[in-house]
């Protein structure tokens, strides 16, 4: 007698049975999938289907349920078109989508689409993760990177696309390894993910790449031959870790970089002015104390032209008044062998370096470029042309540049003879109406005490060589500025009786000359001069007669 | 989740299976007539103290029928596909609790008559009554008159199968009908001594191109109403390639047409107005509710 209290387990009628109930469930399924609202929600009806304690008999029809499941098309794509099978379609994790939750990569056309439509809620997909419903896997993953990274609107390459986007990216991709898996290792390798200075995308298999700098800030010059990566995308830690994943090195400053740069000095290498402040800014930067070795090192000047510091002197441009820039600029004419530094080396100047005091200027001086004007010549035993030119073009300010150049090229002066002799020589400007020029060992310095006699015993249109200094000196402290001049230069500065004798040829010569002939003024002043000088050479025994001049 | 047990099921005794086996019948039945005239095929159950009527609106008893009732190891019903099993005695199992049935449809009007000890033979010997009117009944009619207590009840639970049918046709639920061929209307009527105290009516309407189907569950008390609508995706699907059952026989016909081959599977799905499905334990049927296996559709099939 049949059991009409619960269901036949061991009948094949039964049995059949269940094939008809699961047939029935899936087309039931696909109807609803018709229907807007339910297409998306119909997995609920399933919710607990697997779980359930289910005797054999049940557990039969729930086995094939799960099987025809597998094999119809019942999940909506994103891109709404035609209904796919559960593993045609892919579960979207957060760590492959956008901060709006988007998948980073687009889908790839046609059939080959694996994104699941946004219509599906997260728990209901949860469901079908039992009927084999899965999360990308990163194979499918990277076949969408490998995609994008061809087509012209690539999100990769793209200058729109956002720093966060890159970030979510990179680690995405970088789940290759940081699972280890072998095979997504080697596919990600193949991938041109690697973003260089130059625009080009390059793979990990394709040669080495570096990093584009050096100790966080210091960047490596790009004309070294060397495979960089755009500092841009570099400055990001996710992206990093990929990059360094993928190959990527970090380039040695003491045994790779500074012997690179200063090699092409050496070579003679073609060098832009760009180029040169980027080798001179990296050299700075990671400059040692005690390396002295930069002999090849050219600069360009303003004209564009590039000197090594050691065959042309270069000087920087300058607003100091004695510089020789000003000197050049304010009488319009040229400094033969005279370079001046181009302004780009100091306009944006780099920031101080750490792992050294000298400051950027002090280290391009270093380089060679001269603070003070030559006053000798670099060659020969005189003066040098600039030095001669300012003191032909410049006769008022010569004695400025004389004291400006002295603190540095003094020495270098005092040692040559023939130089020394020669400036002492130079006729140069002193006080009296106009320009009246004068030997400069013959003249005197513009003392108060001395301009006082002068003033007293000469008349106005009579000339002493005072030299003409731009600021007046007060009584004994100014010396100290010019005792240069009296102690190498024979510049004077005593009222002795060479002060009186110079006196008495100035008078005589201002009044036989021109106009004033025999009608000197002031005849009287004559005796007075006389009796300084006899009283000055009565006071020091020696240099008599010869300099008592013949009237 | 673990599954319920409706507290129906503990109540379930076979002595009620009756209501069920009349359902089938009534299922079974045609209503061409009804359908000409526009109206929805019906069944309908008035409760009295003392007896039970049901009213059908189906197309009237055949001479086939009469025979068919009568007899013992044959049906009129067509194919394999009727679930009355049982080799056609179902309807003998209103015997239980009742000792006359009344059966009267078009122009036929006859009774069984079978108190406990007969011999049975009153189970298959209808015999004719007379009524009061000339009938001519729209709809067939079966008087169900129920045992009382007497001597000759001493082992039956008078009360208890009183309280038992009561409440099985009170608890009647809409979804009965999602697994009913031609019935499309339910209604269960209980009257006191002098009116009616209340009603339950079942109501199913199908909307077959999106396959919605609504269930609507009325129930009247003194005079006030109370619907609730309930909303189910029905699919039906014939599966094939069955075999043979083995607790049944087949007729020649049904040899030859290979009709137990097939057979019909019913899911109902339930959902919300705004068609969000709704997940609740429900009862998996088979011609009688059994117990709940843990799926949340209703399935409705043929078991051995």
């Amino acid at each position: 007698m049949a059991n009409r209290e619960d269901v036949v387990t061991s009948s094949s009628r039964n049995v059949g049975l269940l094939d008809g109930i699961a047939d029935a469930l899936i087309l039931a399924v696909q109807q609803m999938c018709d229907h807007e609202g339910l297409q998306y929600q119909w997995m609920r009806y399933l919710a607990n289907l697997t779980e359930y304690p289910w005797d054999p008999f049940w557990q039969k029809l729930v086995d094939k349920i799960k099987t025809h499941l597998t094999k119809v098309e019942i999940l909506r794509p994103r891109r709404r078109g035609p209904l796919r099978r559960i593993g045609d379609l892919s579960r979207l994790s957060l760590m492959k989508s956008d901060r709006n939750s988007e998948p980073l990569f687009a889908d790839l056309p046609g059939s080959q689409e694996r994104y699941l439509s946004t219509g599906y809620m997260s728990k209901d997909l949860d469901i079908l993760q039992k009927f084999g419903l899965n999360y990308m896997f990163q194979n499918e993953f990277l076949d969408r990177v490998k995609r994008d990274l061809s087509v012209p609107d690539s999100k990769m390459k793209s200058q729109q696309t956002s720093e966060d986007w890159h970030e979510r990216a990179a680690e995405a991709i970088d789940l290759s390894f940081t699972r280890n898996w072998t095979e997504r290792i080697a596919d990600t390798k193949a991938l041109s993910l690697l973003p260089l200075c130059d625009g080009r995308w390059v793979s990990a298999n394709s040669g080495s790449s570096f990093f584009p700098t050096v100790k966080n800030e210091i960047f490596v010059p790009g004309d070294l031959g060397l495979q960089l990566l755009n500092p841009k995308a570099c400055s990001n830690a996710k992206r990093k870790k990929l990059f360094i994943n993928l190959g990527v090195n970090d380039l040695d400053i003491k045994l790779a970089l500074r012997p690179r740069i200063l090699n092409k000095y050496k070579r003679g290498d073609l060098i832009n002015l760009q180029a040169s402040y980027a080798h001179l800014v990296f050299l700075y930067l990671t400059h040692e104390a005690g390396f002295e070795d930069y002999k090849n090192v050219k600069l360009y000047d303003h004209e564009g032209y590039s000197y090594l510091p050691e065959t042309g002197d270069l000087y920087f441009i300058s607003d100091d008044p004695q510089s020789l820039w000003q000197l050049s600029q304010t009488g319009d004419f040229v400094f033969e062998g005279v370079h001046f530094v181009h302004p780009q080396y100091l306009e944006n100047p780099p920031k101080q370096a750490t792992q050294h005091n000298i400051t950027w200027k002090d280290w391009l001086h270093s380089l060679g470029i001269r603070r003070y004007p030559r006053l000798v010549h670099r060659e020969h035993s005189r003066l040098s042309p600039e030095c001669v030119k300012v003191a032909e073009k410049h006769p008022k300010r010569f004695l400025s540049f004389l004291r400006y150049a002295w603190n540095s090229e003094g020495d270098s002066v005092v040692k040559d003879e023939d130089a020394l002799e020669e400036l002492a020589d130079t006729e140069v400007c002193c006080q009296f109406r106009g320009e009246e020029m004068f030997p400069l060992r013959d003249s005197y310095l513009p003392l108060p005490g001395l301009k006082a006699q002068c003033s007293r015993l000469m008349g106005d249109d009579e000339f002493f060589p005072f030299l003409h200094t731009e600021e007046p000196l007060a009584v004994d402290g100014d010396v100290n500025k010019w005792s240069f001049l009296l102690e190498h230069l024979e510049v004077k500065s005593q009222d002795g009786w060479p002060f009186y004798v110079q006196m008495l040829s100035c008078i005589t010569d201002s009044n036989t000359q021109g106009n004033s002939a025999n009608q000197m003024g002031r005849p009287g002043r004559l005796i007075e001069i006389y009796g300084r000088i006899h009283s000055r050479c009565r006071e020091s025994a020696d240099r008599r007669a010869e300099l008592l001049r013949v009237r | 989740m673990g599954f319920l047990i409706r507290l129906a099921r503990e109540l379930y005794s076979k002595d009620v299976r009756f209501i069920f086996e009349l359902l089938q019948n009534a299922d079974d039945n045609h209503y061409t007539k009804a359908k000409k005239a526009g109206t929805e095929p019906y069944v309908s159950f008035h409760h009295y103290s003392d007896r039970v009527v049901i009213e059908c609106n189906e197309d009237g008893f055949t001479e086939a029928n009469i025979r068919a009732i009568c007899s013992i190891g044959q049906s009129s019903k067509t194919g394999a596909q009727g679930y009355i099993g049982e080799k056609g005695i179902g309807f003998k199992s209103i015997f239980k609790v009742a000792w006359k049935a009344h059966i009267q449809s078009g122009c036929y009007s006859f009774v069984f008559i079978h108190r406990p000890g007969d011999s049975g033979l009153g189970m298959i010997s209808p015999e004719w009554e007379e009524i009061p009117e000339q009938q001519n009944l729209p709809c067939t009619r079966i008087t169900l008159y129920l045992h009382e207590n007497s001597n000759d009840n001493r082992n039956i639970n008078v009360e208890a199968q009183h309280n038992s049918i009561k409440e099985q046709l009170g608890g009647l639920q809409a979804t009965m009908l999602l697994f009913l061929k031609r019935l499309t209307r339910i209604n269960i009527h209980f009257h006191g001594d002098d009116a009616e105290e209340s009603s339950v009516m079942l109501a199913m309407e199908k909307d077959v191109s999106n396959n919605r189907t609504t269930l609507g569950r009325d129930v009247t008390r003194d005079g006030d109403s109370n619907e609730i609508k309930n909303y189910y995706h029905v699919t039906t699907h014939t599966a094939a390639g069955l075999a043979r059952s083995d607790n049944r026989t087949y007729s020649q016909a049904e040899e030859a047409t290979r009709a137990y081959s097939k057979a019909n599977v019913v899911l109902a799905f339930p959902l919300s107005d705004s068609s969000v499905p709704i997940i609740e334990q429900q009862e998996v049927f088979a011609f009688l509710p059994i117990r709940p296996v843990g799926f949340n559709v209703s399935l409705r099939f043929c078991p051995d």
